[in-house]
């Protein structure tokens, strides 16, 4: 294992998540969530890693909920019948669209659901409302309070493919304060992989490139 | 009395288009506001001892050594790995792999098995990994000019002569300095809340401080392993005379557009202390008495200013005829005798100088007011958490109404000219080290990272204005992932409007020196000089009280070279007690 500092992970899954093919602004949303799990001891790392080998080269398009655009609220499509879809997108459009917590419900099937919660609690946050995240069987759910923060887990959610429903919560959850963490456990395989995946964002070295850095003059003086 | 009121109102923040153009930013000084500066000041404030502890160091230069900076309430531990480096393999090159002396600034005091973990992996830097306990890693190099030449007086019993260490500066030169997070440090979010931390770097520069302390410790004790009959210490005032130096590449351009609402607020914060000087109604003499005194002292420091770069030549030249002017006009213009002499002092400069005379009228009109100007300080870091959601509510129109009035300099600019759209910045995969290409010279411009602002703004506002006005931001980032990073952006300016640079960072004529000018004038470094268009060397510290002067002699004008008479003001002198009326 490996442990990462907050910031380190943060920029290896922006550049990861880069590298996989989405826009640089999208890798921001992701490296900042990844940073926001592991400061609450989520397992940022292998969400990611499970994600990406998902995702890796799909088009943004194919992998967003469906919008009902006519009246512009960010309801996704019956799960079942709709795509999988990335949590990093499905979470900036159900915090872009902002209306969750405004009395809406959203369905959505996503790789790595734990992912969503970032950005869920972006939602709870900016409405100030409790919502949840929980499975379509509700056997596992999970809390954010009005005030953005994580107060209940039970994080056996699959990593794989699940359906999950963000809504408005009336429970307090069961009072299990998330743990704050200061760093980020990696193991040696998703490190690799990750690192992989950001390494595509690196321009190989050049003898033109490397001379062009430089000092120009002697830079040992 | 109402017209001295309205010109007081009329005295407006300088414009962002103004400020941030890269020929004034690469034209910037140090200030009060410099966040060496500020360390030094609460140092000194709060009785900070900072000693060495402990010095394991052999004859061949090589071993361990520990410096501790006890504070009121905690102590942080600078360990010292020193080397006995074969000269061949010096190099300040990010991608060197020795050095002759490695850093790490630990957390409190470290245990002798913090020491041994260590010794594996402060040496090789990048290659190894520290811990939550630690909070820098860096390096440095002698000084090729100048290390072996004072070692060799010291040995023989003599002073080195002062000329020649002015003239280089420093005996040891840094080559990276690496804080929050970086190769398993602590994130900086978790010591934010120390009060000793208020001001942004100031782990690193505490830590620069102490390699300072180092560097004449070391060549001491090889004079001494080399004669000890005859070898003597360096002279105090010798020693107040060297700082350290630094020589940085391309790295730390990308962190002032990489983090935009942080850069904001240090440029607020000068503008603000400037703003404030500027509507000050009436200077007493002392005051001026202090004017005269600081120029009179950066002009003695000028002969120093050395640079072989041809543009920095030229500045130096017109900077030294701008001090003199300056002079002429304080003396034939006595501010002492003026109303409002700072802002008419101000708008003077901007008529008569060069931008380096006028960005150092802003330094000096600082330096003259600490009680308007040291406040703004503590407003210069960031909670950059808070302002990174997307208001995806926005309207396009809304938005496209914010890009017109910010972004002027990049909607008027032709990117379809290869001249405009000439460079692409990227990360090379030889230690991540960031570097600028030539667009249509070199590979890999498909990896470009996202620092082509006005360009990708330009595109933004494009794809905006084929949309419906009515139309939400949520539903065109949807359409347009790949402007999310530009919106973002252009939301943040609307509250924090000196986040953006007001220029192309792309063009062909773009001298990426300027932004790390900028970013190492906050740092309160001086003495700049570009070794390339990309590349410059800088001193930091020279001149600054020893760690044993903090407490009973602070200078806070430490910065201005002393005149050659010696040392002309000691602890308070500078804090001018007077009451400006404002």
């Amino acid at each position: 294992m490996t442990e990462l500092s907050i910031g380190e992970l943060d920029s290896l899954i922006l550049k990861a998540y880069r590298g996989a093919g989405f826009s640089w602004g999208m890798a921001q949303e992701a490296g900042r969530a990844a940073g926001w799990m592991a400061l609450r001891g989520l397992p940022a790392a292998d969400c990611f890693a499970e994600l990406l080998q998902h995702t890796d080269g799909l088009e943004h398009s194919v992998l967003t909920p469906a919008i009902d655009t006519a009246s512009h609220t960010g309801r996704s499509e019956a799960a079942s019948e709709g795509p999988v879809c990335c949590p990093v997108i499905a979470g900036t459009v159900l915090s872009d669209f902002g209306t969750t917590g405004s009395g809406e419900s959203s369905t959505v099937c996503v790789y790595s659901p734990l992912i969503l919660i970032p950005f869920v609690s972006a939602c709870a946050e900016s409405a100030g409302t409790a919502l949840s995240i929980s499975t379509v069987t509700g056997e596992s759910s999970i809390y954010l309070s009005a005030d953005g923060q994580l107060v209940a887990g039970e994080n056996d959610f699959a990593t794989s493919a699940t359906t999950v429903l963000v809504s408005e919560s009336t429970e307090a959850g069961t009072g299990f304060v998330a743990p704050t963490a200061r760093r980020a456990a990696v193991s040696e395989v998703v490190l690799k992989q990750l690192e992989t995946l950001a390494h595509r964002t690196y321009v190989p070295a050049s003898e033109l490139s490397r001379s062009g850095a430089g000092a120009g003059l002697t830079d040992n003086d | 009395m109402a017209d001295l009121q309205t010109k007081k109102d009329n005295i407006d923040l300088r414009p962002p288009e103004v400020v941030l153009r890269l020929d004034r930013m690469g034209s910037m000084h140090q200030t009060r506001l410099s966040f060496m500066r500020v360390l030094l000041r609460r140092m000194a404030a709060e009785n900070w001892n900072i000693i060495r502890r402990s010095w394991e160091i052999n004859d061949a230069g090589v071993g361990v050594a520990v410096y501790a900076a006890e504070g009121p309430q905690r102590t942080y531990s600078l360990v010292v790995f020193s080397n006995d480096l074969d000269p061949s393999k010096r190099s300040d090159r990010v991608i060197a792999e020795e050095w002759d002396s490695t850093f790490t600034l630990v957390d409190g005091i470290p245990s002798e098995a913090d020491i041994n973990r260590l010794r594996k992996n402060v040496p090789v830097q990048e290659a190894g990994r520290i811990t939550d306990k630690e909070l820098s890693l860096s390096r440095a190099n002698r000084s090729v000019r100048l290390f072996n030449y004072v070692r060799q007086e010291l040995a023989a019993g003599r002073q080195p002569d002062a000329q020649k260490l002015a003239a280089t500066g420093y005996l040891m030169r840094t080559t990276a300095v690496y804080g929050s997070g970086k190769f398993g440090a602590l994130d900086r979010r978790f010591i934010a809340d120390r009060e000793e931390f208020q001001s942004p770097f100031q782990t690193e520069l505490m830590a620069v401080f102490m390699i300072r302390m180092f560097s004449v410790d070391i060549v001491e004790h090889l004079a001494r392993a080399d004669a000890p009959d005859t070898a003597v210490a360096l002279d105090r005032n010798l020693r107040r005379s060297l700082g350290i130096g630094n020589s940085t590449g391309l790295g730390m351009a990308p962190f002032i557009v990489n983090h935009p609402v942080l850069f904001h607020h240090w440029i607020l914060a000068r503008e603000q202390a400037l703003q404030d000087v500027r509507r000050t109604r009436s200077a007493s003499s002392d005051t001026v008495m202090r004017l005269h005194n600081l120029l009179e002292r950066q002009q003695s420091g000028l002969v120093d200013w050395n640079s072989e770069h041809p543009l920095q030549v030229q500045k130096v030249s017109s900077f030294k005829n701008d001090l003199a002017k300056l002079q002429r006009q304080i003396t034939d213009c006595d501010p002492a005798k003026t109303e409002f002499p700072w802002n008419g002092l101000y708008e003077w400069a901007e008529e008569n100088l060069s931008l380096e005379g006028q960005e150092f009228i802003v330094t000096l009109l600082i330096e003259l007011y600490p009680q308007l100007t040291d406040r703004y300080a503590t407003q210069m870091s960031a909670d950059e958490d808070s302002c990174f959601a997307i208001n995806g509510r926005q309207k396009v129109a809304d938005l496209l109404s914010i890009i017109s009035t910010h972004y002027k300099f990049a909607i008027d600019i032709d990117f379809d000219n290869k001249k405009a759209n000439a460079r692409f910045w990227y990360a090379s995969e030889e230690k991540l080290e960031p570097r600028v290409g030539e667009r249509f010279e070199e590979p890999g411009a498909e990896r470009e990272h996202p620092l082509a602002i006005a360009r990708d703004i330009a595109a933004t506002c494009a794809a905006l204005k084929s949309c419906e006005s009515s139309m939400t931001v949520a539903e065109f980032l949807m359409q347009h992932p790949q402007y999310r990073h530009t919106v973002r952006r252009a939301q943040q300016v609307t509250d924090y409007p000196y986040a953006e640079i007001a220029d192309n960072l792309i063009a062909d004529d773009m001298l990426p020196i300027d932004l790390l000018r900028c970013k190492l004038s906050f740092f309160g470094a001086v003495k700049f000089d570009p070794r390339s268009d990309r590349w410059v060397r800088i001193n930091m510290f020279q001149h600054a009280p020893l760690a044993d002067e903090l407490i009973s002699s602070y200078d806070d004008t430490w910065v201005y070279p002393p005149q050659p008479s010696g040392r002309s003001e000691s602890k308070g002198a500078d804090s001018g007690s007077e009451d400006p009326s404002v």
